[in-house]
């Protein structure tokens, strides 16, 4: 491509002399003029006589169809396509869409609009130079000189605009060549990058074809081949193919209760209550009892049941012989193992509440069979409890 | 006709309503209640968001808005005049239980309901006192600094006032937030007890704010009618108008959060009050304070040559007070339960307050020069350009 007298460029010292030298040319020049400062001006864009830019408006279309897009889509999808109540709201519920509308609208707008308007209009894509820019004037301009520029097209209109320029007080002229009619600078090579764009999307649908046509290629195989245990395979690991170690020999896992497979009768040999009888173990043992004993065992510990006489099984009194005897260790086991008809409690009493839940059957115990002697200590002695405290 | 002479319409205005306001007080005392709450806050929202703008202009050493400064000081001149307004109002509201907290039923829902008792500590009548007490003392104190202050340096000339208000905006911006919520609590989100929200203090906060810049607009451009002030160009206008706009967005954006999280969430003891108002006639007023709040001002001032077009700016900064007095109303008046009020009591009381801040205004607005003519950096100012 041949070069030609593109425009010409006029130095000025200051932005007074540049708005000067422009109210001086314009009569004769008018829209050839542009300015190039190293700060934007006030005022530079009426003195040029710039029509208004049409950001503005591209900005405002693309907001308002952000808008409406998202208002549309949101109304289409959460009434029609795809109809899921969200906290017993109504399907169209605009006040839960407007989130999406603000962000779709702001990135439309801003985004798309602002930048790519810019980009077209002002920066004049797909140019992606300007003469100027490789200009000795320019690193001047980004410094300290102000530049009015006047474009031309033949060597007999840069001599005259030259002339113009200096008459309008420049400090330094100069003579930029380009190439372009329209916008002087070297186009975009349009060719190989849109043949990157189609080379890029053919690859990457043949891909996803490919991939699902044949779906055994190992696209991505570092993480398709890790080891790992899944069930009813070979896990690998080990030379045994379990994936699961057996702990090392005599763990004692935590909240592992020893003894657990004891007879009651065994356990009342070996099992000792270590709990005192104090206020307090009482009154847990109490809250246990009503808690999950009371209904069948009764108020009292007589076995008379609160459930309904439907409910055929007769719970044990503690107040026979037999219980009365039984060493605590037995009444323990009974508790947490259940006997006949009753179940084991051992999942929903823990150890220290079953061995207060023992005292509290004691107390029950002595209670229906008090002697003077007990009613005289309730009426008003201070408590065994404190007494005994620490001796067991 | 001389142009500095009040608008012959001021006084009638002013007088008319006054009866109004009178024989409603005298007929109807809740009512009186109410609508002296809407109208003396809105009051407020002028003279403290006008404060609001000088601090702001001190604290971020603005120098644009030096040309316009002494407006928003003149307008933040209401301030002492409020005072017997708002004693007028905490008797009415304490004595005759308008506020929702005073009501008979409130006092025992706080002796006897769990989650209502911890405000009883908040709402006793002389806390409350106090807090009115300090919160005007401390308006007062910002006010006799920053404006007062900036109409003595116009004869002293003394650049050390500048500094000192330049730090002092600092603390005040403190005083400012705490004291607007403050009265937010008391005064509106109290009208609804039960109810809470917690960016309810900005909401407010956008509102008087939005109220400063609108008095602002309006007061400028009085002054350039009369031919003063004509340093003013449309570079100012269009950064008041800029201020104008984005803070009716976020007047939109508060309203709108506070909206979409209690209304998707629909707890009953925050959903209620939103339920009041977009139910029976309230929601027409929903509707119309949204249009006039948001929808109109972003509209007319979206476009560049909006901005500084004083038509323009004088029809949007009327609708943001408008608006001002609309939301207030639409907070404070459904919470008497008894429907929407629009009679002639509430014409009355929009003649009389609408006829008492154009008379104070007009009153300040001769208040100092029109150029803070101390200030150091005015010149800057004067020079701005977009």
């Amino acid at each position: 491509m041949s070069e030609r007298p593109f425009l010409v460029l006029g130095l000025y010292e200051s932005a007074q002399q540049l708005v000067d030298a422009i109210h001086k040319l314009r009569p004769g020049y008018g829209e050839r003029l542009e300015a190039y400062t190293p700060y934007p001006v006030h005022g530079m864009e009426k003195a040029l006589g710039l029509p208004k830019s049409h950001v503005g408006k591209i900005v405002l279309a693309l907001g308002l169809s952000g808008l409406v897009i998202a208002l549309g889509f949101q109304s289409w999808v959460f009434t029609t396509d795809y109809q899921i109540q969200f906290g017993g709201k109504p399907y169209f519920s605009w006040a839960s869409f407007v989130p999406i509308v603000f962000e779709v609208t702001v990135l439309l707008s801003c985004i798309v609009g602002a930048v790519f308007g810019m980009l077209v209009l002002v920066n004049k894509l797909p140019h992606y130079s300007h003469p100027i820019l490789s200009s000795r004037s320019m690193p001047k301009i980004t410094r300290d000189r102000f530049a009015l520029a006047v474009s031309v097209s033949s060597a007999e209109e840069a001599a005259e605009a030259l002339a113009a320029l200096r008459g309008a007080g420049a400090l330094e002229t100069e003579e930029v060549k380009g190439t372009d009619e329209v916008g002087g600078g070297p186009l975009l090579p349009l060719k190989p990058v849109l043949a990157t764009v189609v080379v890029c999307v053919l690859a990457g649908l043949g891909t996803w074809h490919l991939v699902r046509i044949w779906n055994d290629i190992p696209l991505i195989a570092v993480m398709d081949e890790q080891t790992k245990v899944l069930p009813y395979r070979d896990a690998g690991h080990f030379a045994d193919g379990q994936s699961m170690r057996a702990p090392v020999a005599g763990t004692v896992s935590r909240g592992h209760e020893p003894l657990a497979e004891l007879t009651p009768e065994e356990a009342g040999l070996r099992l000792v209550n270590p709990l005192a009888p104090t206020a307090e173990v009482l009154e847990t043992g109490r809250r246990v009892y009503e808690t999950h004993c009371l209904v069948c065992h009764g108020q009292l510990g007589d076995g008379k049941k609160l459930l309904s006489d439907k409910y055929t099984g007769s719970p044990a009194s503690f107040h026979s012989s037999l219980l009365k005897d039984v060493p605590d260790g037995h009444l323990y086991q009974v508790v947490r193992m259940g006997k006949n008809t009753m179940k084991g409690y051992g999942k929903d009493i823990a150890p220290a509440e079953r061995w207060a839940v023992v005292h509290y059957m004691r107390a029950l115990q002595q209670a229906l069979d008090a002697s003077d002697a007990d009613v005289d200590f309730a009426a008003g002695q201070p408590a065994p409890a404190a007494a005994q405290g620490g001796t067991h | 006709m001389n142009k500095s002479a009040l608008h012959p319409a001021i006084l009638p205005m002013l007088g008319l309503g006054a009866l109004g306001v009178a024989a409603t007080a005298f007929t109807d005392l809740p009512r009186f209640g109410v609508n002296w709450f809407v109208w003396s806050l809105a009051l407020l929202a002028v003279a403290l968001g006008s404060l609001f703008l000088v601090a702001l202009e001190h604290l971020t050493r603005a120098h644009w808005s030096i040309v316009l400064r002494r407006v928003p000081e003149r307008l933040s001149g209401l301030l002492p005049w409020l005072v017997p307004v708002f004693a007028v109002g905490a008797t009415v509201g304490l004595l005759g239980g308008v506020f929702g907290w005073s009501t008979p039923e409130f006092r025992v829902a706080m002796e006897t309901e769990h989650h209502q008792h911890a405000k009883a500590v908040w709402y006793a009548t002389p806390f409350f006192l106090a807090r009115l007490v300090v919160v005007f003392g401390l308006w007062l104190l910002s006010w006799k600094l920053l404006a007062g202050g900036s109409i003595k340096q116009d004869e002293t000339r003394d650049p050390r006032f500048s500094l000192f208000a330049k730090r002092f905006s600092a603390p005040f911006m403190w005083i400012f937030a705490l004291s607007v919520t403050i009265t937010a609590v008391d005064w509106l989100m109290g009208m609804s007890p039960r109810w809470f929200s917690t960016i309810f203090g900005v909401y407010v906060f956008s509102g008087f704010f939005l109220s400063g810049l609108a008095g602002t607009v309006l007061g400028v451009l009085h002054l350039k009618g009369q031919g003063r002030l004509t340093e003013a160009r449309p570079d100012h206008l269009y950064s008041l108008g800029g201020f104008l706009f984005a803070f009716s967005v976020f007047w939109a954006y508060a309203a709108f959060s506070q909206f979409l999280l209690i209304w998707y969430a629909n707890l009953p003891e925050e959903t209620f009050w939103f339920d009041t108002r977009l139910h029976g006639g309230w929601y027409p007023l929903t509707i119309l304070l949204a249009v006039v709040r948001f929808i109109l001002p972003f509209v007319l001032l979206l476009g560049r040559e909006g901005k500084s077009d004083p038509r323009r700016l004088r029809l949007v900064a009327i609708l943001v007070l408008a608006g001002q007095a609309l939301d207030l109303y639409w907070i404070i008046v459904p919470e008497l339960g008894r429907g929407v009020l629009l009679g002639w009591q509430e014409l009355a009381f929009a003649l009389a307050f609408t006829g008492l801040g154009l008379l104070l205004a007009k009153g300040q607005m001769g208040k100092g020069k029109d150029l803070p003519v101390g200030d150091p950096n005015l010149d800057a100012g004067l020079h701005y350009h977009l």
